[in-house]
């Protein structure tokens, strides 16, 4: 699984695409664009324009006929001429936008999933060896040390893994993380691993 | 009744010996009083905690005891537990230590980790059987405290968005009350008797509260109201109806009493109200004040009035003012200059007699 996720992540990509970066493809180096085929028409997403363009002609106080719309629309177009060039590269830099900003949620999905994946899965394996020694020796751990234990089980067992958009993960996530603290506390051990989030900065203001 | 005139701070020794700023003290309970002597516990940035004893015949005060070697950075808090058998010692080294008297000396029976960096304060509850420390890391731990010295962890508790500077427990109720950078006061209880505990109130800028970070705080000797001193430039004056939650009716929240300004021109580090009710400050000016209540007062709620400035009464910050817990009307005052002092209130002679 590590494999395959690590392998995931060896993606060539621009520079510019870290799960950091908000940046729009529209403001990368003009060479991006121009890999890519050059879009006449507007992207079906984005929602069309030139036919919905400002009527001039009420501007211009232009009397509209049937017989003149054709003349009308030659000049719309020369007329709007900025406005069209606008919302054509704006429909361009939406739809690279749009293809640019799937890959890098799919980045930073795979490794947020990965972390929270990472965490979940330390503390169930935690939380299976405590629970085999209370199995072994009843005695063994405090009774506040077992029910904050199997509190954190239940607790472990309640978070949405399948629905990431559930508001409340971070709110058990926390949960979780003061229960294991105050459990490796009172145990008197401490449990780590590489990457293991901390609460506190970095700072070193001493008062 | 009690009635006291206009009084002073008069110096009575300077206790030296600590090779860098003292932080913090605490009186050892039951002394002092029945011809036991006088005990003082202080810590100090040279990673050591100082035990000073009162001499029965001289009446000053020598250094018994040096607890070193245990610590690996400054200590910053030390707190006596309400029967003076444990001293509670919080360091920067993210570990408190547990002290017991064994046979004459002093010896580490217990290290409680936990906090992930620097341990600001720490406090025992009125019946000893709880200990709350608080840290940089924004947590604030309740300890219980077990048969042999063992320390069980109740609950960390999650809440301030910065640094906590202290922890106190109410006087007489097993409330806890936390102060932070985040310049509010929280207050936690316990829901039920099932270790559940959460913060009942906040007490932050919208409640009148402090507008910059809060140092310390202090209780009177009823427990029905609280000081607490800021970078705010201010002291506060928090009541409640206590009456309502010692008759089991639930939680009277706090709420905000009276406002001490224009007396301090610098960050006040250290407030401590006496059991007789003069609340001493001390301030980043290096001067200690006295504030009494005014009972004449006319207006609404109650007024506090500056008694008593003592200019210079340190070289540097004074970090902690701690008034003795017995009739002794002893103040102790510890400074980033490394030395502390022992003041005693007296009375002078005047035309102007307040009821205290």
């Amino acid at each position: 699984m590590l494999r395959i996720v690590s392998e995931c992540l060896d993606f060539d990509l621009p520079s510019t695409l870290t799960p950091t970066t908000t940046k729009a493809i529209s403001q990368s180096p003009p060479e991006t664009i121009q890999r890519r085929s050059k879009r006449s028409k507007p992207n079906p997403v984005s929602p069309s324009t030139n036919s919905q363009s400002v009527p001039f002609s009420k501007v211009l106080l232009l009397p509209r006929t049937n017989s003149m719309d054709s003349i009308e629309d030659i000049f719309d177009s020369a007329l709007n001429l900025e406005q069209s060039h606008y919302e054509e590269g704006y429909e361009e830099g939406y739809a690279n936008g749009l293809v640019s900003g799937i890959e890098e949620g799919r980045q930073v999905g795979l490794k947020t999933g990965f972390q929270v994946g990472e965490e979940l899965g330390f503390y169930r394996g935690c939380i299976d060896i405590w629970n085999s020694s209370i199995r072994v020796d009843l005695n063994h751990f405090s009774t506040r040390a077992k029910k904050t234990i199997s509190q954190m089980d239940e607790l472990l067992k309640k978070y949405p893994i399948s629905d990431p958009e559930n508001d409340s993960v971070s709110d058990v996530m926390e949960s979780l993380r003061l229960k294991f603290r105050a459990i490796c506390a009172t145990l008197n051990v401490k449990l780590e691993y590489n990457g293991y989030p901390k609460a506190s900065d970095v700072e070193n203001i001493e008062f | 009744m009690n009635f006291i005139v206009d009084f002073d701070l008069k110096e009575k020794q300077v206790l030296e010996g600590h090779t860098d700023r003292v932080w913090s003290l605490s009186w050892k309970p039951a002394t002092g009083v029945n011809g036991i002597p006088a005990v003082l516990a202080s810590c100090s940035g040279d990673k050591t905690v100082r035990i000073w004893e009162q001499s029965p015949a001289t009446g000053s005060f020598q250094c018994k005891t040096v607890l070193d070697e245990t610590h690996t950075r400054t200590v910053r808090s030390c707190s006596w537990s309400p029967s003076g058998k444990l001293l509670a010692t919080a360091s920067f080294d993210a570990t408190t230590a547990i002290w017991e008297h064994v046979g004459g000396d002093y010896e580490c029976v217990s290290t409680l980790e936990g906090h992930e960096n620097e341990v600001k304060g720490v406090s025992w509850n009125a019946s000893g059987s709880l200990l709350a420390t608080c840290g940089r890391d924004k947590s604030v731990w309740i300890w219980e405290i077990l048969p042999g010295n063992e320390f069980d962890c109740v609950s960390v508790l999650q809440g301030h968005t910065q640094d906590v500077k202290m922890v106190q427990w109410h006087p007489s109720m097993d409330i806890l009350f936390s102060c932070s950078y985040d310049n509010t006061i929280k207050i936690w209880a316990e829901d039920g008797d099932n270790d559940d505990w959460h913060c009942v109130q906040t007490l932050g800028e919208s409640d009148s509260g402090h507008t910059s970070s809060v140092w310390a705080l202090s209780f009177n000797l009823d427990g029905d109201k609280m000081v607490t001193c800021s970078d705010d430039l201010t002291l506060k004056i928090w009541g409640a109806d206590i009456m309502r939650m010692q008759s089991g009716d639930g939680y009277a929240p706090w709420s905000h009493l009276c406002t001490l300004s224009g007396y301090h021109d610098r960050t006040i580090f250290s407030v401590h109200w006496s059991r007789e009710g003069i609340i001493a400050s001390g301030a980043a000016d290096d001067a200690i004040r006295l504030f009494v209540e005014n009972k004449d007062s006319l207006v609404d709620g109650p007024t506090y009035q500056l008694r008593l400035k003592k200019d210079k009464a340190h070289n540097m910050d004074v970090n902690s003012v701690k008034w003795s817990s017995m009739e002794n009307r002893l103040l102790a005052s510890a400074s980033d200059d490394g030395t502390i002092k022992i003041w005693e209130l007296v009375s002078l002679p005047g035309p102007n007699k307040l009821p205290l």
